[in-house]
């Protein structure tokens, strides 16, 4: 009688199980015809919708690449400006013009043809309606004009590298788009005030009208079509048998021929599913879970340079607002300098990152810039070496005249506590904070962290009230961007914290009218010397990417940059992967049912549910049963 | 045995001298109340003794407690600090003092930090529990000792406050007021009154209905008076085996809040130990040490809390005692 | 009677409703930020894009506009769009409502049935080493934490013995029977975990309720009149203890959402409390302001159903 309670029980959790340890090897066996499956892990869903024009984060640029094609391209070499939608771009000798040739196979996904006029609507759209996120691609206000049916021309109001950069946008279908393009012709020279404010309106109209479009059905030329998206759980894509490079999946039976990225809500989850051969592909690892792979015989860990560096930036006041409430010490170089000597980057390095970022010291990152990057000279940079901060510190006044082991102003008025914001959602800043604080202690400087998320942090950045932001820039594998964030002019814009060099305003300037390559990057190189000597900020790391592939499914990965350490997926141009990567065996890859209407159905809780019910109500009789015997 | 905080505890708050509207209560008529008082509490001390379960209780929240007001003692705090600690980082447990739970990510000894951790969730839980208290309790007893529309608004405050989704509303508030512990305290304490206001209030009706309480009325007692003299001390023993309850579910939430990544993270708790050690892929890097004691300390002391709130509410509650 | 009783439960419940719909709306009006700072550095979004953006959402009108806008909105069963996605909140909802009912329903189902029977075995063989075990192991279960719970689970039976996949809802792989026995095999931890975790509260519950009504007068008269042990536990004691421990299932289930969060959270579980917990993250009012309603909306449901149940089966409530 005990017995029939218990096989109930055992029933139950049968009942649970039983799937699970009967199911084990799910459909290892494939036909021929049986598709490739790759499987990508990332720790994050998209960060908003399918819309191309609001791409931010996590697998969003793996999502636009694989559905859409870009104009240009980063070269897989070196990530300079590579053919792709545009094969050819040929600059005026005054650089205010350039010639582009387009290529005339492509097709949309929904059949229509991709033509030279979607191009030069697209880049139109783009510098019209000052696109967020793409607009700072496009300066000087171009205009496109199309000439045939392979070639348009950019115009530009000043001399321009800027389509050399490249300049990054997806090539969109305007029969599809054009929906949004209403402004109009811009008003004429001299019109009427209230017509310049309805056409400004209309373009802002235009910009969320575009932003906010769902985009469910996404229509692009890339070389896969999105088939399904599940919130919270994956992106479903297959191969576009029309791609017009051809689609190798139309050959090769071990090219891919569909792909899943999976959002996993924590990365412990992503790791397991890895080692258990769910994925195979990891993004993001944290370096616990990193290290933990490298005993696993399928698996190959890959350290690549993210192209991030993570700083502490200065905050040196005038925030437009007037709220800024920035140290005044901190406008002296002693002070910054001495900072700088306290810090011991290589444990930050060691301790936060667990030894996966690198040591930094320019705001170009040595992998992601490639040339542009200038290595500090060690004669420019400022070492770990407290006795030297304390010395200098004492030399320009700083003295701890009230013995509380904080130094005061010269002038013996304010001590030198400074609020530093860490952000609790970006990589190593809250760690490295309490490391910092521990620096300046030993310097006899007081450091109070006040710690938020990066959308508070925004705010602060905005407003000034902070003495020092510890947070991360990446730049884009052109400089231009970056250079600006330590630009006048960006204050209350781009700068980190209003830092103001009229020396490094004209360098900033300079380079941005420099045409030639090489004297650009003498320029360039001028700038990264000057900010390290000055100290805006200072440059801690740079934080790699740990990535992680099982090499028993697939093989042939290419990396971006082409150096050790770059990028294998989920970087600039690293999309290029997903059609050169081959399946190991046919076998390897995990095949699916034909029918991938499946999922998420109010039948499926429907059904465990009545099973549970069963299972209860079998429980019960049976216990009132059992009871029975027992009298 | 000598007197135990649980004893002092017990007995009812202090009265203040000269409370208006009491002409009848001569001294020794205090006395006598006092001298019956402390003959229960020695009464219920021995009844409580006899509790298997409360005593294991008591004596593991001894022991923790113990640790936690000898920390500073036994924990060096440059050891404990990501910026001056001298252990290797993530190593597994050893013999060497303080290393007999390996370390973490920074190389801190993560015995001394359950140990510092210790203060932290006992204080969080503790203190929460106090504003728990004297929220839920004041606003029981206004309710159900006014009664009336007073009730009826209090009520439905109460009401509405136990069917909002608290980890929703604390999570928000966090967010709102910044993760610091002082907010975390808040933040618990706002999100957990309202069941004890309702129990109080349940509490206070009965007391409210007995015979004296309307005799000393009819002699033309002030509120005041009512509610210190006679609802709070017959309402108190409820309130405090409730207390005893609430701590557990004040270090359960803090630990919650914490794994959601709003511990205040400039101090150490047994959540953020777990979060911190989940974040760097503990499980999967077998870091086994820096993940499970700290899960295993917040089981401890929950489970300890609400063995001796068990235990209590069996003695003070008298008529669960006759089985 | 009776009616007049449901009358006024269902009014204060209204009232009880409508107090939440206007809190969480000026709730998440303080929180300190916007929500479309968030990536502003990654977005590339200058301050100009982000007042623009802001005045898209009506975030610059003044509070009382937004106000009476939301509450005609929502009484139009209108939840407006999501922030971050642009789509409808009953769509962001109703994709993720049913892994969270399968998840929340089969584990307070399993932890109710369980912990039922337990409780009531205990009960009756009082003193038993059952009972002490029973109440013990109830006991410990009571006061873990169930996000830790479920990291020690995924220890266990995905590091060590690897059974059970370690998050996520299926694998997308499969469909017809292959597709439920994947969503199986994705909700045995997580619903293990709620199971355990709740399975205690309701054991001691029952428990103790049983022990209370074994006391009674008229259990006493039916041992009395020499009625058998057994009947005397299956027709008198256990339908009158149930009753408390049935209503602490309903009045719990806030709880319930809460663990759900957290569980989610830990297992990759594409479920309400992991929008939740991204909504928040992300600041996207619409969805936690529906999220906030509903929830409250369903507790206050179940509230009330326990309520009038209660005035149902135990008539004195009703005279109080």
């Amino acid at each position: 009688m005990k017995a029939t309670r218990r096989a109930a029980v055992l029933a139950a959790v049968i009942w649970l199980t039983g799937g699970a340890l009967m199911t084990q090897p799910v459909s290892a066996q494939t036909s021929d015809d049986e598709p490739v499956i790759y499987d990508l892990g990332v720790d994050s869903d998209l960060s908003h919708s399918l819309n191309p024009w609001r791409l931010c984060c996590g697998p969003d640029y793996e999502y636009g690449e694989l559905v859409y094609d870009t104009g240009l391209a980063y070269s897989q070499e070196d990530l300079t400006a590579a053919p792709k939608i545009i094969t050819e771009w040929t600059p005026s000798d005054d650089y205010m013009s350039y010639t582009m040739k387009v290529r005339t196979d492509a097709t949309w996904s929904d059949g229509e043809p991709l033509t030279v006029e979607d191009v030069a609507w697209t880049m139109n759209f783009i510098s019209k309606y000052k696109m967020p996120l793409y607009i700072g691609y496009f300066p000087f206000n171009p205009t496109f004009e199309v000439v045939d049916d392979e070639t348009l021309i950019w115009h530009s109001e000043e001399p321009t590298f800027a389509p050399e950069v490249p300049a990054y946008f997806f090539v969109l279908p305007e029969h599809i788009w054009g929906q949004f393009d209403t402004a109009g012709d811009p008003p004429a020279e001299g019109a009427p005030q209230s017509e310049v404010d309805a056409y400004n309106e209309a373009l802002k109209e235009g910009r969320s009208a575009a932003r906010e479009f769902a985009n469910e059905d996404p229509v692009g030329s890339g070389p896969f079509i999105l088939d399904e998206y599940r919130k919270g759980e994956y992106l479903h894509f297959v191969a576009n048998p029309n791609y017009w490079g051809g689609h190798p999946s139309t050959e090769d039976p071990r090219a891919i021929d569909e792909v899943y990225i999976r959002f996993f809500g924590n990365l412990e989850a992503m790791t397991q599913a890895l080692e258990a051969g769910q994925i195979d592909f990891a993004d993001g690892l944290t370096p616990g879970l990193f290290n933990s792979l490298k005993s696993n015989e399928d698996v190959v860990t890959h350290v690549a340079d993210a192209g991030c560096w993570g700083d502490i930036a200065f905050n040196f006041g005038g925030q437009p607002g007037g709220k800024a409430t920035n140290h005044p010490a901190l406008q002296d170089l002693a002070v910054r300098q001495a900072i700088a000597h306290s810090i011991d980057k290589q444990e930050i390095v060691d301790k936060v990152f667990e030894r996966t970022a690198v040591v930094g010291d320019s705001f170009l990152t040595p992998g992601k810039n490639g040339s542009w990057y200038l290595d500090i000279p060690p004669d420019l940079e400022y070492g770990y070496d407290p006795a030297e901060a304390n010395r200098i510190l004492d030399d320009a006044g700083y003295l701890d005249t009230d013995g509380d082991g904080v130094r005061e102003m010269p002038d013996g008025t304010d001590p030198l506590d400074f609020e530093f914001i860490a952000i609790n959602d970006v990589d190593g800043s809250v760690g490295t904070g309490q490391l910092m604080d521990g620096y300046l202690r030993d310097i006899g400087i007081k450091m109070t962290t006040t710690t938020v998320d990066s959308d508070k942090a925004t705010e602060i950045w905005g407003s000034g009230e902070f003495d020092a932001l510890i947070w991360d820039w990446c730049p884009d594998p052109d400089p231009d961007f970056i250079l600006s964030v330590f630009a006048t002019e960006e204050c209350g814009g781009w700068s980190n914290g209003c830092y103001s060099n009229p020396e490094y305003d004209a360098l900033y300037h300079a380079q941005k009218q420099e045409m030639d390559r090489d004297e650009r990057e003498q320029i360039i190189d001028e700038a990264q010397e000057l900010v390290a000597q000055d100290l805006p900020e200072i440059v801690l790391n740079y934080w790699s990417e740990l990535q992680a592939y099982r090499s028993d499914t697939f093989e042939g990965y290419h990396p971006t940059p082409n150096v050790e350490n770059g990028l294998l997926m989920l970087g600039y141009s690293t999309t290029v992967n997903y059609l050169e990567l081959r399946a190991v065996s046919e076998q390897a890859a995990p095949g699916a049912g034909d029918d991938s209407s499946g999922g998420l159905n109010w039948w499926v809780p429907a059904l465990v549910g009545v099973g549970g019910i069963a299972v209860a109500w079998v429980l019960i009789s049976r216990r009132s049963r059992n009871e029975d015997d027992e009298e | 045995m000598g007197l135990t905080p649980l004893e002092a505890q017990v007995g009812p708050p202090e009265q203040p001298e000269g409370t208006p509207g009491d002409p009848q209560a001569p001294r020794s008529a205090r006395a006598i109340v006092w001298g019956r008082r402390r003959h229960a509490l020695a009464y219920n001390w021995s009844l409580y003794r006899h509790n298997t379960q409360g005593m294991i209780g008591l004596v593991i929240l001894s022991v923790f407690i113990a640790l936690a007001l000898l920390a500073p003692l036994i924990v060096d705090q440059a050891e404990i600090t990501p910026a001056d600690t001298t252990g290797v980082p993530l190593q597994a447990p050893s013999a060497d003092y303080p290393y007999w739970l390996g370390t973490d990510n920074f190389g801190r000894p993560v015995l001394w930090l359950l140990i510092w951790g210790a203060r932290i969730s006992l204080t969080v839980g503790l203190v929460a529990t106090v504003g728990t208290m004297v929220l839920g309790s004041i606003v029981g007893i206004a309710a159900g000792y006014f009664g009336g529309r007073i009730d009826t608004a209090l009520n439905a405050f109460t009401n509405w406050f136990l069917v909002i989704p608290w980890l929703v509303l604390a999570i928000v508030l966090v967010a709102i007021l910044g993760p610091s512990l002082g907010i975390i305290i808040l933040v618990i304490a706002l999100t957990s009154w309202a069941g004890t206001a309702r129990l109080v209030r349940a509490q206070t009706l009965t007391v409210k209905e007995r015979l004296y309480v309307e005799r000393g009325k009819a002699l033309g007692a002030g509120n005041w008076h009512l509610i210190t003299r006679h609802i709070l001390p017959n309402v108190f023993p409820v309130i405090f085996a409730n207390t005893v309850l609430t701590v557990s579910l004040a270090i359960l939430s803090e630990t919650t809040l914490a794994l959601l990544g709003l511990g205040d993270p400039n101090s150490v708790s047994w959540g953020t130990i777990i979060e911190e050690a989940f974040n760097s892929g503990a499980l999967t890097a077998g870091y086994w040490w820096w993940l499970i004691p700290p899960g295993i300390c917040i089981v401890l002391v929950t489970l300890s809390f609400t063995m001796c709130g068990y235990a209590l509410d069996e003695i003070l509650n008298p008529k669960l005692r006759e089985r | 009677m009776g009616g007049a009783y449901i009358a006024r439960k269902l009014l204060a419940a209204l009232f009880t409703l409508f107090f939440v719909l206007a809190f969480n709306f000026f709730l998440f009006r303080v929180m300190p930020s916007d929500p479309v700072s968030i990536n502003a550095r990654s977005e590339r979004l200058t301050r100009q894009d982000i007042q623009e953006q802001l005045e898209n959402f009506g975030l610059l009108d003044p509070l009382p506009t937004q106000f009476v806008r939301f509450v005609g909105n929502t009484f139009q069963g209108d939840f407006g769009l999501s922030f971050v996605t642009g789509t409808p909140v009953t769509a962001e909802i109703g994709a993720r409502v049913w892994p969270t009912v399968l998840l929340v329903g089969l584990s307070t189902l399993l932890a109710t049935v369980f912990g039922v029977l337990i409780g009531i075995k205990g009960a009756w063989k009082r003193g038993s080493a059952f009972d002490t075990t029973s109440l013990f192991g109830s006991l410990v279960f009571y006061s873990m934490p169930e996000g830790w719970l479920g990291m020690i689970l995924i220890l266990i039976f995905v590091g060590w013995l690897g059974w059970f996949p370690a998050g996520g809802y299926t694998s997308g792989l499969e469909s017809g029977f292959g597709n439920i026995v994947d969503v199986a095999k994705h909700l045995f931890l997580p619903c293990l975990t709620l199971t355990l975790g709740y399975i205690g509260e309701y054991a001691i519950v029952m428990r103790s309720s049983v022990l209370e009504v074994k006391n009674e007068e008229f259990v006493a008269t039916a041992r009395a009149k020499g009625v058998r042990d057994k009947d005397v536990r299956r027709h008198h004691a256990v339908p009158n203890a149930l009753l408390p421990t049935l209503t602490l299932v309903f009045y719990s289930f806030g709880f319930v959402l809460g663990g759900a969060i957290i569980v989610e959270y830990v297992f990759s579980w594409p479920g309400l409390g992991a929008l939740t917990y991204n909504a928040i993250n992300d600041l996207d009012y619409p969805v936690l302001q529906a999220i906030f309603l509903l929830s409250s909306a369903l507790v206050i449901l179940f509230n009330l159903f326990a309520d009038i149940l209660y005035g149902y089966l135990d008539p004195r409530v009703r005279e109080g």
